[in-house]
Parts: C-alpha cells; sequence; structure tokens
C-alpha cells in the first residue's frame, strides 16, 4: 500500500505544481470572496516534469499560488506527452464537468516534437478551443511557445501564427510567449523550461488573467 | 372579695431559696394591699425581701406559697407564657440601674415593650415618642444608653415602665444611682404617675427622703412587715 | 416578638459586640470559604477532566460509524463494527427524530495531500522524514475533516489556538497539533502557524490503460485556528462544503488501493443525546436503525463516580471546618448568654416570652452564620479565582485549555444555607439555655 501512495504522490503532485513559496506571505483570503475555479490544459511540461521541485516550481502553481486570488481553485488537467488531439480526448471533458472560470491553454510542444502538419495543429487547436467554449467554461486564455533550443523554429512559428488564429477566432485570448527564450531545465530535457521559464509562463497567464 | 378596689392583694406570702447553710426565708407569711393609684414604698434594710417582694409582684418568679393578686390576676396560678403576659401587659419595671438594652436608641428601648407585644412598628413609634416627650427627652430620642445622663436613662427606663399603660409599676431602688437633682426630679416624675397615667406605684427604697414621697409606707424586718 | 423584630433585635446586638462577631463571622468565613473554594475548585476540575474524557465535546455524544452494528457487542464503548453502511440524509433524519436525540452534526472525510507552506516557519524544528532533500517542508497524506461549523460546540473539539473556519464557505481550515509537529512546532507556539496558508489536493484517479493517474483539485486554505486533537483521522478541519465538494471531486474517480474514498456520503455523524443518562436508550435506538456507535458513556460514568468520591471528600473537609466554627459560634453565643444575663432578664421583665429569648439568640446566631457564609463563599471564590490564575498560567505555558472557574449560584446558595444552619444549630443549646435564665436576673443574680 505504501508503494501504491508514493505512487500517487508523485502522480497528483505532478499533475499539479507547487504551493505559493511564501506561507505567511501569501495575500490573505478575503473572508467571503466567492472562489473562482482554474482547468490547467496542457502537456507533461505544464506538470513540471524534470523540475526539482514540481510541486512549487510549475507554471500552474505558480499562477494558483502566488499570483491569483486565494480562494482560486485549481485543477490541472495536464497530462504526459499530449499532443492537442490527445488533450481534446482527455482533458477537455474535465471542462464539461467542471464548467471552470478559466482555463489556461498551454499545448504545442509534443506536437513540434512529433511533428504535426501546422494546418493540422491549426485545426485541431481550434477545435480544441471550440471545444472548451462549447463547454460552458469561463474565460480561456492559449499560450502561444516560446523559444526553447529543442523547438523547431520555423515550426515554432508556424505553430504561433495557426495558434493566434485559432484564438482570434473565437472568444479565447492569447497569452503572448513568442518573443520569449526560455532556458532548458538542462541539456538532456531541452524541450522542458527550467523554474525561471515556468515562472515567466505563469507571468504572462497572470498578465492575461488579471487585465481582463 | 378582700382585694376588691386593690391593685395589689398579698396574703400570707412565703418565700426563700435553698442555700447551701440551709432554707434562707426571705418573706414570712406576709400580708398586705395596695390600693390603685396608690405610692406605696416599701423600705427595709439590705436582705429585708424588699427586691423579693418586687419581684413576686412583677411575676418575675412565682410565689412559692401564698396568694399574690396584682391587677386581677393570681400569679400563683400563673406561669410561663401566662406570666410573660402579665409582666408584659399588666406590670412596669424600673430598676435602680435603668435595664436599658445598650445597642438600642432610647426611642427604641422605649419601643421594646410594645415590640414584645407585637404592636405595630408604626404605632409603637408614636406611642414611643409620645412617652419619651412626656418624660422630657422628646429630643433624645435617637440617642443610645450611654450617650444619656443617669437621670435621663431612668427617665427613658420610666417612659418604658409606661409604653403597655400598666396598672401597677414596680421600682426598685430607682434613685440609687442618681445625684441629688436628678432624684429629685425622678421622684418628682414618679410621684405624678398615677395621677398622670392612672397606675399604682409601688418603690422599694432605703432611702427615707423617697419613702416620705409615697402616700404609704410598708417596712420590711427580716421577712415581715413593722409596725 | 415578630421575626422581622427579633432579626432587627439580632442585627444590634451583632452590630455592639463587633469584635466577637466579626472573629466568629471570620471563622464560619474561611470555613465556608474552604468549603466553597474546594468545590469550585472540585467542580472546575470535574467539568477539565469530563471534557478530556469527552474531547472537550458534550459529555452524551454519541459517535456513529457509516457502518452496520456488529451484533454482540453492544455493551461496550467501542465496539467492533459490523459491515459498511452509508449514511444519507435519510438516515441522518432518521436518526435526529429518535427520541432523546438533541443534535445530530455530519462529519465528511476525504483523503487529502497535504502541501505546507515550502519553507519552515523562523524557530521550527521539522522532522528530517518531513522535509525534502532540499529543506523545503514536505508534502503528506492526509485526510480532512469536514464540519457543520455552525453546530461545532456539539463536536468534541478544543480550540488551542485562533477559531474554527468561518461558516461564510471562506477557504479556511483549523489544523491539529498533529500538523504543529509536521511542521516542527511546539504547541505553546501554536500562533504562529495561524495565518499562514497550506495547500491540499483533493486527489481523483484515472485509468489510463494499466496505469493509474491521479488528478488533483486544489485549494489554498488559510489557517485559522489550531484544534487540540486529531479530528478522527485527519489533521485539517474544513467546512462540510469544502469536505463534501471534495469528496464529489474524489468519489468520481476510479477506486484505488490506498486512497480511501468513503462511499458513504456522510463519514460519520456525531449524536448528542439529551443528557448522559440517556445515551444508553439512544445508543440502542442508533443501533436499531442499522448504525454502529461508540460513546464513552461507560468510562465518563466511572470517572464521574471517581470524582463523586473526591467531591465527597472535599466537601467533608470543608464541613468539617464549618462543624468546627459552628463549635466556635456555641461558643461565642454561650459566651454572650453568660455575659447577657442581666439583659435577657431585663427583656423578660418587660414581656419577653421564653420563646421570644430563644428566637432573638437563634436568628443572632444565624445572622453571623448567614454573614460568614457571604463572606466565606466570596473569598473562597476569589481564592478559588487565585488558584485558577496560577494553574492557568500554567496551562497557558503548555498551551492547554485553560480552566474556567464559575460561580454556581447553587453553590453560593448551599454555602451560605449550610453555613446559616449549622450556625442555627450551634446557636440552639445557648439560645435555649438563655431562654430558661429565670426573669429574676433583671433583678441581678438572687
Amino acid at each position: 500500500m505504501l508503494a501504491v501512495c508514493a505512487v500517487a504522490v508523485a502522480a497528483v503532485a505532478g499533475v499539479t505544481g507547487c504551493s505559493g513559496g511564501g506561507g505567511s506571505d501569501t495575500a490573505p483570503t478575503a473572508p467571503s470572496e466567492v472562489g473562482q475555479s482554474l482547468l490547467v490544459i496542457g502537456s507533461g511540461s505544464s506538470n513540471g516534469e524534470e523540475l526539482g521541485d514540481p510541486l512549487r516550481e510549475a507554471w500552474p502553481r505558480v499562477l494558483f499560488g502566488e499570483m491569483l486570488p486565494p480562494s482560486t481553485t485549481l485543477v490541472n488537467g495536464a497530462s504526459g506527452p499530449s499532443t492537442v488531439a490527445e488533450a481534446i480526448v482527455e482533458q477537455v471533458p474535465l471542462a464539461d464537468e467542471l464548467r471552470p472560470d478559466l482555463v489556461a491553454v498551454w499545448l504545442g510542444s509534443y506536437d513540434l516534437n512529433q511533428g504535426t502538419p501546422p494546418e493540422e495543429f491549426g485545426t485541431q487547436m481550434r477545435a480544441l478551443i471550440g471545444a472548451l467554449a462549447a463547454s460552458g467554461s469561463g474565460r480561456v486564455f492559449v499560450a502561444d511557445l516560446p523559444r526553447l533550443p529543442a523547438y523547431d523554429e520555423e515550426l515554432r512559428v508556424l505553430y504561433n501564427d495557426e495558434i493566434a488564429a485559432a484564438v482570434l477566432a473565437s472568444d479565447a485570448t492569447l497569452v503572448p510567449l513568442r518573443d520569449e527564450t526560455l532556458a532548458p531545465v538542462d541539456a538532456e530535457h531541452d524541450y522542458q523550461p527550467d523554474a525561471a521559464g515556468h515562472r515567466l509562463i505563469a507571468e504572462a497567464f497572470a498578465d492575461s488573467m488579471l487585465s481582463r | 372579695m378582700a382585694d376588691e378596689g386593690n391593685a395589689i392583694t398579698v396574703r400570707d406570702l412565703s418565700h426563700g431559696y435553698e442555700t447551701p447553710g440551709g432554707r434562707l426565708t426571705v418573706l414570712d407569711c406576709v400580708s398586705c394591699d395596695v390600693a390603685r393609684r396608690e405610692v406605696v414604698a416599701v423600705t427595709g434594710a439590705s436582705g429585708a425581701g424588699k427586691s423579693t417582694l418586687l419581684a413576686l409582684l412583677g411575676g418575675l418568679e412565682p410565689p412559692q406559697s401564698g396568694t399574690v393578686r396584682v391587677a386581677g390576676r393570681d400569679l400563683a396560678v400563673l406561669s410561663g407564657d401566662d406570666l410573660a403576659a402579665y409582666r408584659r401587659e399588666a406590670i412596669g419595671f424600673v430598676f435602680q440601674d435603668y435595664g436599658l438594652l445598650g445597642q438600642l436608641t432610647a426611642l427604641e428601648n422605649v419601643e421594646l415593650a410594645l415590640t414584645l407585644g407585637r404592636v405595630p412598628r408604626a404605632r409603637r413609634r408614636v406611642r414611643a415618642r409620645d412617652l419619651l416627650a412626656s418624660v422630657g427627652l422628646a429630643s433624645r430620642g435617637e440617642h443610645r444608653p450611654r450617650a444619656l445622663s443617669g437621670g435621663e436613662n431612668q427617665r427613658v427606663a420610666i417612659a418604658r415602665a409606661l409604653a403597655n399603660t400598666p396598672e401597677v409599676l414596680l421600682a426598685d431602688e430607682p434613685t440609687g444611682n442618681l445625684d441629688a437633682t436628678a432624684t429629685v426630679a425622678i421622684l418628682d416624675l414618679l410621684a405624678g404617675l398615677p395621677r398622670e397615667h392612672g397606675c399604682t406605684l409601688v418603690v422599694v427604697t432605703h432611702d427615707p427622703a423617697v419613702a416620705a414621697r409615697a402616700d404609704r409606707v410598708l417596712a420590711l424586718v427580716d421577712g415581715r412587715f413593722g409596725p | 416578638m415578630t421575626w422581622r423584630d427579633a432579626i432587627a433585635l439580632a442585627a444590634r446586638s451583632v452590630g455592639r459586640r463587633l469584635g466577637r462577631a466579626a472573629l466568629t463571622v471570620l471563622a464560619i468565613g474561611l470555613a465556608a470559604a474552604l468549603l466553597s473554594s474546594l468545590l469550585i475548585a472540585s467542580t472546575a476540575a470535574q467539568r477539565r477532566v469530563l471534557d478530556q474524557v469527552s474531547d472537550g465535546g458534550p459529555l452524551a455524544g454519541i459517535q456513529v460509524a457509516a457502518a452496520e452494528p456488529d451484533p454482540g457487542a453492544l455493551d461496550s464503548d467501542n465496539p467492533p463494527r459490523g459491515e459498511a453502511r452509508a449514511i444519507d440524509d435519510d438516515a441522518v433524519r432518521q436518526i435526529a427524530a429518535l427520541p432523546g436525540v438533541t443534535s445530530v452534526v455530519p462529519v465528511v472525510a476525504n483523503p487529502v495531500i497535504v502541501v505546507p507552506p515550502a519553507e519552515p516557519l523562523p524557530g521550527s524544528h521539522p522532522r528530517r522524514r518531513d522535509l525534502t532533500r532540499d529543506g523545503t517542508l514536505e508534502r503528506y497524506f492526509d485526510t480532512i475533516v469536514g464540519i457543520d461549523l455552525t453546530r461545532a460546540v456539539d463536536l468534541p473539539i478544543v480550540i488551542v489556538s485562533g477559531r474554527l473556519p468561518a461558516t461564510n464557505g471562506a477557504a479556511e481550515a483549523a489544523v491539529s497539533v498533529g500538523y504543529l509537529r509536521r511542521l516542527g512546532i511546539d504547541k505553546q507556539r501554536a500562533d504562529d502557524v495561524v495565518g499562514t496558508e497550506l495547500v491540499i489536493g483533493e486527489p481523483r484517479a484515472y485509468a489510463d490503460g494499466d496505469d493509474v493517474v491521479v488528478r488533483g483539485r486544489w485549494v489554498r486554505l488559510q489557517i485559522v485556528g489550531v484544534v487540540a486533537q486529531e479530528v478522527g483521522t485527519g489533521q485539517v478541519v474544513v467546512s462540510l462544503e469544502e469536505a463534501q465538494r471534495a469528496r464529489a471531486w474524489s468519489v468520481a474517480g476510479i477506486e484505488v488501493e490506498g486512497f480511501d474514498v468513503p462511499e458513504s456520503p456522510y463519514t460519520a455523524l456525531f449524536v448528542v443525546a439529551d443528557g448522559l443518562e440517556r445515551v444508553p436508550e439512544v445508543r440502542q435506538a442508533i443501533t436499531d436503525v442499522g448504525y454502529s456507535t461508540s460513546a464513552p458513556e461507560t468510562l465518563i460514568e466511572s470517572v464521574q463516580r471517581y470524582l463523586r468520591v473526591v467531591e465527597i471528600v472535599l466537601a467533608g473537609i470543608g464541613v468539617i471546618a464549618l462543624a468546627i466554627a459552628a463549635l466556635g459560634v456555641s461558643n461565642a453565643m454561650l459566651a454572650a448568654v453568660r455575659e447577657r444575663r442581666r439583659e435577657i432578664g431585663v427583656l423578660k421583665a418587660v414581656g419577653a416570652s421564653d420563646r421570644d429569648v430563644r428566637r432573638i439568640f437563634l436568628v443572632e446566631a444565624g445572622t453571623l452564620g448567614f454573614l460568614g457564609g457571604i463572606v466565606g463563599t466570596a473569598v473562597g471564590y476569589l481564592a478559588a479565582q487565585a488558584l485558577a490564575a496560577v494553574v492557568n498560567s500554567y496551562l497557558a505555558s503548555q498551551r492547554l485549555e485553560t480552566v474556567e472557574l464559575g460561580l454556581p449560584v447553587f453553590l453560593v446558595v448551599a454555602v451560605v444555607a449550610g453555613s446559616t444552619v449549622l450556625a442555627l444549630l450551634a446557636g440552639t443549646i445557648p439560645a435555649q439555655r438563655a431562654a430558661r435564665l429565670p426573669a429574676r436576673q433583671a433583678m441581678g443574680d438572687a
């Protein structure tokens, strides 16, 4: 049973990320604040894979724990090597169930890795955003892809164009990362941004969410 | 009846006490009558039986033999509560040392006899004030005995003795503790009581001056009335 | 003479011999103080001990488990449970309607992953096993316990610091001292965690081929209080609604060994019976409805019996002291009778009956006892408060719940009435002696 527990802890920790670092330094809870819900849709990167302390460094946990109001609840649907197509099947149903107030989407890394054609990627992305809109979820925020050493730069630009077009065709909001250059967590895992990169992604989402 | 018209009738009264040396006869077959409103002085040397006679007349103890009738009551047949009622209703006592309760004011001391008779508070207060006024102490009602002179204390005692409108007033050496001036004043007061209050007065004294103010003097010698 | 006049006269007499009266009152007062302080302290101690036994909840509290009763184990405080049986709203209503039930508080528990603040609090000393390799605080499995916070008073919860979560749905939690241990904080410093935040992840398991994937629903909770004991098995107390949301999330997943998501809508019920004596009857009725119960009734009864003995012994000490003081009253009254023979004679000469004299002296004795009782109760209360201040400073330093000393009306009445009655008894013989004095005393000794 201990082993099962350990696996489960790792799984849950991996799925989500970390708490806000400060503990007592965090913003006080407004006693009667009505909590909003946040659903994250993403791939393994959004789980903080390969980070030293995913519970505290993955961008969804930084966003949830440090940047959004304390009454926010978080469900991180991101799982492993998810392409957009896989996310539609595995993660979008969570939006149907939860009808979250906020949905944060960061996908594309594994499509890049698998070489999904940009047009197909764009189609899938439009389908995903459309499914989210149909789920009754609140605001949808979609981040594009920053520079990472492992990314094919030409394909990244094309993917970002597809993302921008898909967002433009919907009520979603684009979270721009295209001009950012992130460092990989290490040479062996050059598809995964480091902790600073995660924080930058979180800040970009927070800027978009809080500015609207 | 032999006592018709008399406040006090005493017949063949004997009384004594058991002592370590044998029985001591204090009163030996004493008889006398005292008319209503009469002032009688009982004189005699110490131990002649004056105070015992007064105690028996006042119902402070029951007579051992003979008859004592006071205010129409045969004291030989009274006991306990009846005797207390007799003292409360028919008798007023004036003691040599006043017999006032030090914890009470003059007014309350006068009220005491009425209190024991369950007279309502308002009524007894009015009566006590009237009586204090009648003995010239209207302004001293709230004083305690220790704040009053001997003569004043004795006047309070007289007022208390009169509270229940007794038929008989018994005074035991009433001027024994007083100076000459106070003695005269108290004697004047006592002498006027039968006239003013309609009571009979029996004064026990060894003071010839006091005896001289009485209508009649009964001299006790060795437990008997002398000639 | 009326009682009222006798009381007025007695009051004057007591006032006249103030020194002696004061000493007599003091003697009774000290005895009454001893008695009342012992009773106050013993009552407080009894309450404290019973609080400990019942974990701060009502003595007549009964825990109802989401399980059938085990046949043949009814007379035990903690009988073994039978097969699992869900507690739903119908069951709650059914149990609430049972005769002798005054309150039913549902409890919902759900497994969670607790993520404490990353950095250990200043001055804390977490155990090595509770830290990550980086020195940050490790997350761990635990259970959140949701209760109806509007009825927390009916639950066995003792607050060490802060308060329980608000009832308005705010994201707040109270933690147990077990959480403090995890953070490496002494119980004495419970205040330090109040105002900090913890994050809980409510798990849901998914099948992913042959693997199991677990997703968390994460909630940030501000810690608003610390409670003395674990609530059930959990270290985190939240509102019933939060626990129900957690359960709704978790129960929608697949069953995985290790995540014990309760199948029952309510994990347990806390039922309060209308008095300890009705606990067996209510337990039997709940058993008849079909649920397993437990209650520390046997323990409480034996503790109460033991405490009753202690109370009797302490009261005995106080009563002995009062009896000695009563002898003092008797002595003082006999002296008063001796001194006041003349006064008694005068009273009789002016018409007091034996009954009047007896009444005056009895009232005097009673007055001394009454005053002594009042003085004693006041002094006893102050003495008990002083003692409580010392005890409480120690308890507070140990982060234990402090003792609150009350002055029950029945105690005041009992001590004052007891002192008065004892003094009246003590004054009987002197009063009788005074009543029997011959009236001739008015004229001096014959």
